[in-house]
């Protein structure tokens, strides 16, 4: 089965989830208080984040403390961004054609 | 909380006149230089072209493109969809001249209208929960 961070943020309480985690750690039984879905169902998107890498569990005597790994979200961000940088490659791209125009005057007007 | 349907906008400023930019923009041998190789373009409404591309190098599409509004060295809008997918998405080049130069605005909007099945075009992508962790949690983490 799939298991990476568009996976992980593929449903919407995993998003909540990892939302959740982002300032704080929080042990299970807490992040399950937040939601009206059954704690195993949490317990288990819990899991499926844990195997995407952006989730760790540590226990820490009977509780299970959940913390995110927001640097393993990186992709999400790329992809979020990949349009803007392609779009400014090609503008990019668009500067160089226009000063190499022979009709051009080659001013240092660089964007 | 954003707006999902919030369209990228870049803008450039070129030290060229709206005319010489609007023919980077229209000519293909010129578009050939910095855009796609297309075999033909027409800055006419209702004009369709392809071209395989992709915004980044290992993910590349057939694109599906109509003209839809041309005012010559002022504005050139072509729809923007991908061949086997839903959605459509439209992107705009605005010029605007400033004295000897020419500011370009483009405008690439409609991308959440792009399908779920595909993590690169997935319309859940800019849902709330997405903007939520992409607008806030990540990048507060990013510039910290």
């Amino acid at each position: 089965m799939r298991r990476d961070v568009f996976q992980a943020i593929a449903d919407p309480t995993r998003r909540a989830i990892i939302h959740m985690l982002a300032n704080k750690p929080m042990n299970l039984n807490a992040i399950a208080e937040q939601f009206t879905i059954s704690r195993p169902a949490i317990s288990k998107h819990i899991k499926i984040l844990a195997e995407c890498d952006v989730l760790q569990i540590r226990q820490q005597g009977r509780e299970r403390i959940c913390s995110s790994k927001l640097e393993n979200l990186q992709p999400v961000k790329n992809w979020l961004t990949q349009y803007e940088i392609f779009w400014n490659q090609k503008l990019d791209a668009l500067a160089l054609h226009l000063e190499d125009l022979p009709e051009h005057d080659k001013k240092e007007n660089k964007p | 909380m954003s707006n999902p349907a919030k369209p990228i906008i870049v803008e450039r400023v070129f030290p060229t006149s709206a005319e010489a930019l609007w023919r980077a923009l229209t000519d293909k041998d010129e578009m050939k230089q910095w855009y796609f190789d297309l075999p033909e373009f027409k800055a006419e409404v209702g004009f369709k072209f392809t071209f395989t591309g992709g915004p980044s190098p290992e993910k590349q599409y057939v694109h599906l493109c109509e003209v839809k509004e041309v005012v010559p060295c002022e504005k050139l809008s072509y729809s923007w969809r991908y061949d086997g997918y839903a959605g459509d998405s439209l992107v705009s080049f605005e010029l605007i001249p400033q004295r000897e130069k020419t500011l370009l605005r483009l405008t690439h909007s409609g991308l959440h209208t792009f399908p779920s099945d595909n993590p690169d075009l997935a319309a859940h992508n800019f849902e709330a929960g997405w903007d939520a962790i992409v607008n806030q949690s990540l990048l507060g983490y990013v510039e910290k």
